[in-house]
């Protein structure tokens, strides 16, 4: 359970940074993520257009990289969690019996990623704190910093920067 | 559009009705593996959830598909931001929208404030900035 979480014993995990290297975004991935969101935005899915707007292939969609849950391949589905999660996706331990919800990002834009570029990752756990809630009780607040690094060009470059947070609760 | 073009409290609405073959595909391409999003035996007698989830990115991707759509090409979105305060669900209409709050006409930038709702109330809210092209 979430309260069975100790932040205090964790604290020297804050600073951790994880390297993912999600790798090259083909133009079907960019198409096919925009088709799970049912979004038609052209941008993503033709070519053509995408060059008129003056961009050399499609556009990624901008919240598609830090969407992906699994960063890596992740564990074998023997090792998930009894809630799908992957035992070892957060660099604490979680109690078996505590669910999770996403509690939000901010993405900072610095550039459209296109199809074709290579995109890799770094994400640190900045953060590590309880609130109380009066309908579900002790809540812990895991909050991750990533920038996101595309080599499109000859230089690897930043082209995004999220915060994010994760909320870990108790079986209600 | 241009920066002159647009005005402090001009609304954006889009309307979703997320289905459970979407958030299969949705979950499929972030390989996100939370039964939450695909199990409701599971979402509802273990977790509580009225059904199975619309993931929480999704959220963001529909108000990024309003805000963006809105744009076309004349400009690129540059900040979005959103907390997930509330649930929604698959086969029940979810409603996007956003709203001017500020323009830069120097900066050409207008900031948006942009939720998600369904009947029950407010699923998610945050902020957007887009820059117009000049």
């Amino acid at each position: 359970m979430s309260s069975r979480i100790d932040p205090d014993e964790h604290q020297d995990r804050i600073g951790t940074v994880e390297h993912h290297d999600i790798g090259r975004i083909r133009r079907l991935d960019a198409q096919r993520y925009a088709r799970a969101v049912e979004d038609d935005n052209s941008l993503f899915h033709d070519p053509e257009y995408a060059r008129e707007q003056g961009y050399n292939d499609v556009v990624v969609p901008p919240n598609y990289p830090p969407a992906i849950i699994e960063r890596d391949e992740g564990v074998p589905a023997d090792d998930l969690r009894e809630d799908g999660i992957d035992s070892e996706f957060f660099p604490i331990p979680l109690p078996d019996t505590a669910t999770l919800m996403g509690g939000g990002q901010h993405l900072t834009i610095d550039r459209y990623v296109v199809a074709g570029e290579r995109v890799t990752a770094e994400r640190e756990l900045t953060d590590l704190y309880q609130r109380e809630s009066e309908s579900m009780g002790t809540l812990t607040f895991m909050s991750f910093s990533s920038d996101f690094f595309a080599d499109g060009s000859d230089e690897r470059e930043r082209v995004l920067h999220c915060e994010e947070t994760f909320i870990v609760g108790d079986r209600r | 559009m241009n920066v002159e073009d647009v005005s402090v409290g001009d609304e954006l609405h889009l309307e979703k009705e997320p289905t459970r073959a979407q958030l299969f595909r949705y979950s499929a391409m972030t390989w996100n593996p939370h039964r939450i999003h695909y199990d409701p035996e599971y979402a509802r007698e273990v977790e509580g959830h009225p059904d199975v989830l619309v993931q929480a990115q999704l959220h963001g991707a529909v108000i990024q598909e309003l805000v963006m759509d809105w744009l076309g090409g004349d400009g690129e979105l540059v900040e979005i931001g959103w907390r997930n305060v509330g649930r929604a669900t698959p086969d029940r209409t979810l409603r996007v929208g956003a709203e001017v709050t500020t323009i830069d006409q120097d900066e050409r930038t207008v900031d948006l404030d942009v939720w998600t709702e369904t009947d029950d109330g407010r699923a998610a809210e945050g902020t957007a900035t887009v820059r117009l092209s000049e």
